[in-house]
């Protein structure tokens, strides 16, 4: 594993330019690669503009998974929504509400497949966004209300055996989500993940982490593989073909 | 002209009120009631009554002025109602060994002075079940294939325009199998109300009397139209015993002549017996299932030993093998379509890591599990139904040994998918490999992925062809394709194989039309390959197009499954019986129709067809198809049974496929199956109405309990006054003067 990791660690250094230069540009969708779509709201919408590019390149990296390594913006407003079946919300302050037609947007997007990953990033409890944002999911889906991820659920083993939440701060052990039948379609984490993933183009990491940063940003990789592979494969790990392994190794 | 009168009846013609003529009447009897009682100590007291009442009489008749009213009267003649059972119940035979029908109509041609001495008080209307019954229908056979005998009554009840019934004869074996028995021997509570409205005396007549009823039926199969194969099923046999106290008889189910299980039934004679089948489908199609009891010695009805289901065997479950060769939206969004469908039954699995990735965790920090892929394509490949290979690259997992066994189960009818991808086509090494026969397009070795905006465009195959099918055909299907979000790559392939057919191409790209949805019959099998790595983004689509992307993600991938499985509904020679169950003398006809793969008519095809019934008769026939490909043909004079009918298509000693399908031919079950007779219920009738429940017999029709005419039309009268003519006067002057003469000699003057 240490030789891996220090390989990769190499390769993580070389390629980071490359990420960092294509962090949040807009890009063309292509229908074959998995790529992030950052949502644009009014307010602090791209706080951590080297996040998502650094995890797409280890979820490139890590997995078979096809990435396009830009991260591309959307507006909730827009038919281009459409394009994305994975959106990032992401902030750091309180903001305006939407639009009915971006929240019928997004409602339809979500209910027909699409996943969106809310990531608090002021790393704090309470903090504007996560007021906002959650507001705003009580309007998205007025029936439903964020519900505490199960710890065997199958996003802690979709690639990665994860027990742990990652992120900059850890303001929750834990992630939150609305189901849409049966599908975790809205997953959120209070705990900055993007910021714990972020580099600059010159390698250095954007944040501290604090006691433990290499396993902790380690482990946000990981949840971030594992959101990544559950979006693209859903309960597959569930299939009865894989219990009997996944078990064993859990032991 | 001499007028007759044929009724007549007092009346008074006085002006007087009718109260004045009270009050003046009870006065004359009061006054004589006094007087009358002044005479109790006379030696002439009878004369002096008399007298005085004949006085009394007299002035009775000044006051009221009575007279003889004469009417010339005619009555109008109520209906009685003749209900005839006309079932074929009926035509079993009787205790004098015709059938009750005939002894029905012997009795109405011995009575037939009687009829018309009752059709001088009654207006006879005649009957049958359902309806009127005129002098000609009434000879012919009984075909009644119910017999409802309430409702007959009913019937009759709402007929004749409103005029009233003098009463009912009904003529039946009691036989009913509708709503009028309730508990064993009784009348249902809900028929006994009915009966109770109807007003007027029902008189039965059983014209099943004597004799002995012997008969074993089974009275009900409780089986489904569909059954899963491989799939346990139950079907419940309804078996009652008439006319003997009880027996012990084998009950035997069979598929189209093989015998598949076989218990003993103990029947009692007024106790239906409940006997249940397991049985467990091990072929899918459509089947002729039987049970039967065999026929004792005396049976009346052997019709009703044996009864035939059509029961149609399907797959439980698609099973469904889907190999991605990488995560995508493409195999996600497949995934979660087929995790939907609840006829899938679904085994993925996803290339997570290749060898060339680095994961930065041991084995045993991951979910990973090994590819088992000599166990997925050896021993468990003939489980499977469709193999959907999704841009997967056969050889980092030494699959070169199973890629044969892929070929030749497709051959043996596997359904096998290949999708598009950077992985997929010849960009999957497929080319020059067993692959290569089974996929409908040519693998190139050095294919390419071209990314631009492509729009769906269908082929002439594809607006026929059920795969392509997204909505109800027609223009309303082009509108759909026409209205799918564009696909933005596309695995460009140099073309298709000759046997196979594209359904759909791209549009308005910059190289022409590529195809991208084509499909190939291969050997037993079939299979389809989908040119591109996007067809997610019909599931994914924008709240503009209404959900119609969505919908037709779901029809384009569940009409695939179909298809590839061979679903009966897809196959391209339809064999298609008017119906499953037939009556016995009925024209059995079935039509045909027969498709090219790409499911264009064949015109002027050849059809030879097979028709063979469980005994092992067979039936030849030479028919050609029409223009639009179909061709009809009927059937005459086929005795009972289960049958099979076969086609097989060709045109120029070209095979086209075949078909098949299965019909039963039964007797007419339902009058069959109880056919005892029921005294008791034409008993329970009679009595429920006032009417007389009666044997058939010459004497029946004087028996009949009527109403008698309620309604006397007048049409003319005449009065002959009894008190204005010199007779009257010269009796009132007598009378008076013998009163006066007697009182004054008994010295009450």
């Amino acid at each position: 594993m240490k030789l891996y990791a220090k390989a990769a660690f190499l390769v993580c250094i070389l390629a980071s330019s490359h990420v960092a230069a294509q962090a949040a540009m807009p890009a063309e969708p292509r229908d074959t690669d998995f790529q992030f779509a950052l949502l644009k709201y009014p307010g602090d919408w791209n706080p951590r503009p080297h996040g998502l590019p650094r995890l797409a390149w280890e979820v490139r990296r890590r997995t078979s998974i096809a990435v396009d390594l830009a991260t591309a913006q959307v507006d909730a407003e827009g038919e281009d929504l459409f394009d994305f079946p994975f959106i990032v919300w992401q902030g750091t302050r309180s903001f305006a509400g939407l639009s009915e037609t971006a929240l019928n947007n997004l409602r339809h997007h979500l209910s027909s497949g699409g996943t969106l990953l809310i990531d608090v990033s002021d790393g704090g409890e309470g903090g504007g966004f996560e007021q906002a944002v959650r507001r705003e999911l009580r309007r998205i889906f007025p029936d439903q209300a964020l519900e505490r991820v199960a710890p065997d659920h199958v996003i802690y083993k979709s690639f990665y055996l994860v027990d742990r939440h990652g992120g900059r701060s850890s303001v929750r052990p834990y992630l939150e989500g609305i189901f849409v039948e049966g599908r975790l379609a809205v997953i959120f984490s209070s705990n900055d993940l993007a910021g714990a993933m972020a580099r600059d183009e010159y390698g250095e990491w954007d944040y501290d982490v604090g006691i433990g940063g290499d396993a902790v940003r380690e482990v946000s990789f990981r949840l971030g593989v594992n959101l990544v592979m559950y979006a693209l494969c859903l309960d597959y790990k569930e299939d009865q073909v894989h219990i009997p392994f996944i078990l064993e190794r859990r032991r | 002209m001499q007028e007759t009168y044929n009724a007549w009846s007092l009346v008074s013609l006085s002006p007087l009120p009718l109260a004045w003529r009270v009050i003046a009447s009870l006065a004359v009897v009061a006054a004589v009631a006094v007087l009358l009682l002044s005479y109790r100590g006379s030696s002439r007291r009878a004369w002096l009554i008399t007298t005085r009442l004949l006085a009394a009489v007299c002035v009775l008749g000044v006051l009221l002025e009575p007279a003889i009213q004469l009417r010339a009267v005619r009555k109008i003649k109520n209906r009685l109602a003749v209900i005839v059972d006309r079932s074929v119940s009926m035509t079993l035979p009787s205790a004098s060994g015709t059938s009750r029908y005939d002894q029905l109509l012997g009795l109405l041609d011995r009575s037939a002075s009687k009829l018309k001495a009752l059709g001088e008080q009654h207006t006879l209307e005649w009957y049958d079940l359902s309806g009127p019954l005129s002098d000609a229908s009434l000879t012919t056979p009984p075909r009644g294939e119910r017999t409802d005998l309430l409702g007959g009554i009913e019937a009759a009840v709402g007929r004749g325009n409103g005029r009233p019934l003098a009463g009912m004869v009904l003529f039946s074996d009691g036989a009913d199998n509708a709503a009028l028995e309730g508990e064993p021997g009784t009348l249902a509570q809900a028929a006994r109300d009915r009966l109770g409205t109807i007003g007027v005396p029902v008189n039965t007549v059983n014209v099943a009397a004597g004799g002995t009823f012997v008969d074993i039926a089974i009275v009900d199969v409780v089986a489904d139209e569909f059954a899963f194969v491989h799939n346990t099923i139950s079907i419940e046999v309804q078996v009652e015993v008439t006319g003997i106290p009880g027996t012990t008889l084998p009950l035997t189910l069979k598929r189209e002549g093989d015998i598949l299980a076989t218990q003993e039934v103990v029947l009692t004679a007024g106790k239906p017996q409940v006997a249940t089948f397991k049985t467990k489908p091990d072929k899918i199609g459509e089947f002729v299932y039987s049970v039967s009891v065999p026929v004792i010695a005396g049976e009346s009805v052997t019709a009703n030993n044996e009864r035939s289901f059509v029961l149609q065997v399907i797959r439980d479950k698609i099973r469904v093998l889907q190999v991605a060769g990488r995560p995508s939206w493409d195999e996600r969004f497949l995934r979660q379509h087929l995790k939907e469908n609840p006829n899938v039954d679904l085994i993925s699995f996803f290339i997570l890591r290749t060898p060339t990735d680095v994961p930065m965790a041991d084995e045993s920090e991951m979910s990973l599990i090994p590819f088992p892929v000599e166990r997925l394509f050896t021993s468990e490949l003939s489980s499977f139904d469709v193999v959907i290979f999704q841009n997967f690259d056969y050889r980092p997992y030494q699959m070169e040994r199973y890629l044969p066994n892929i070929a030749a189960a497709v051959k043996n009818g596997l359904g096998f998918v290949m999708i598009g991808g950077e992985q997929s086509f010849g960009n999957g090494g497929y080319a020059r490999t067993p692959i290569e026969s089974i996929v409908p397009v040519r693998l190139d070795t050095q294919a390419t992925i071209v990314h631009e905006r492509a729009q769906a465009a269908l082929t002439e195959a594809g607006r026929r062809h059920p795969i392509t099918d997204l909505g109800r055909g027609g223009a309303s299907n082009e509108r759909i394709w026409a209205a799918l979000p564009p696909w933005l790559s596309i695995n460009r392939v140099s073309g298709i194989v000759q046997t196979a057919t594209t359904l759909v191409t791209t549009d308005g790209t910059k190289n022409g039309p590529q195809p991208v949805v084509a499909v190939m019959e291969v050997g037993e099998g079939r299979s389809m390959a989908i040119a591109t790595d996007a067809m997610w983004r019909w599931r994914l689509s924008s709240l503009r197009d209404g959900g119609s992307s969505q919908r037709a993600f779901h029809r384009f991938w569940s009409n695939a499954l179909r298809w590839l499985v061979r679903d009966p509904e897809h196959s391209r020679v339809q064999v298609l019986p008017e119906k499953r169950r037939f009556e016995v003398g009925d024209d059995v006809s079935v039509s045909f129709t027969v498709r090219e793969s790409d499911y264009q008519p064949v015109p002027y095809g050849d059809l030879d067809v097979t028709l063979e019934n469980d005994r092992g008769q067979a039936q030849a026939e030479r028919l050609l198809t029409n223009e639009q490909g179909a061709a009809r043909f009927t059937f005459k004079n086929l005795p009972g049974g289960a049958y099979r009918v076969r086609a097989k298509a060709t045109q120029q000693g070209r095979d086209l496929g075949s078909g098949q399908a299965v019909f039963v031919i039964e007797s007419r079950s339902l009058e069959l199956t109880r056919a005892a007779p029921r005294p008791d219920l034409l008993k329970a009738v009679a009595d429920a109405t006032s009417g007389k429940a009666m044997e058939a017999s010459a004497n029946i029709f004087e028996q009949l309990a009527t109403i008698d005419p309620e309604v006397v039309e007048v049409d003319r009268r005449r009065n002959i006054e009894l008190w204005d003519n010199a007779w009257a006067l010269i009796a009132l002057i007598a009378i008076f003067a013998a009163d006066w003469a007697l009182r004054r000699r008994s010295g009450y003057l």
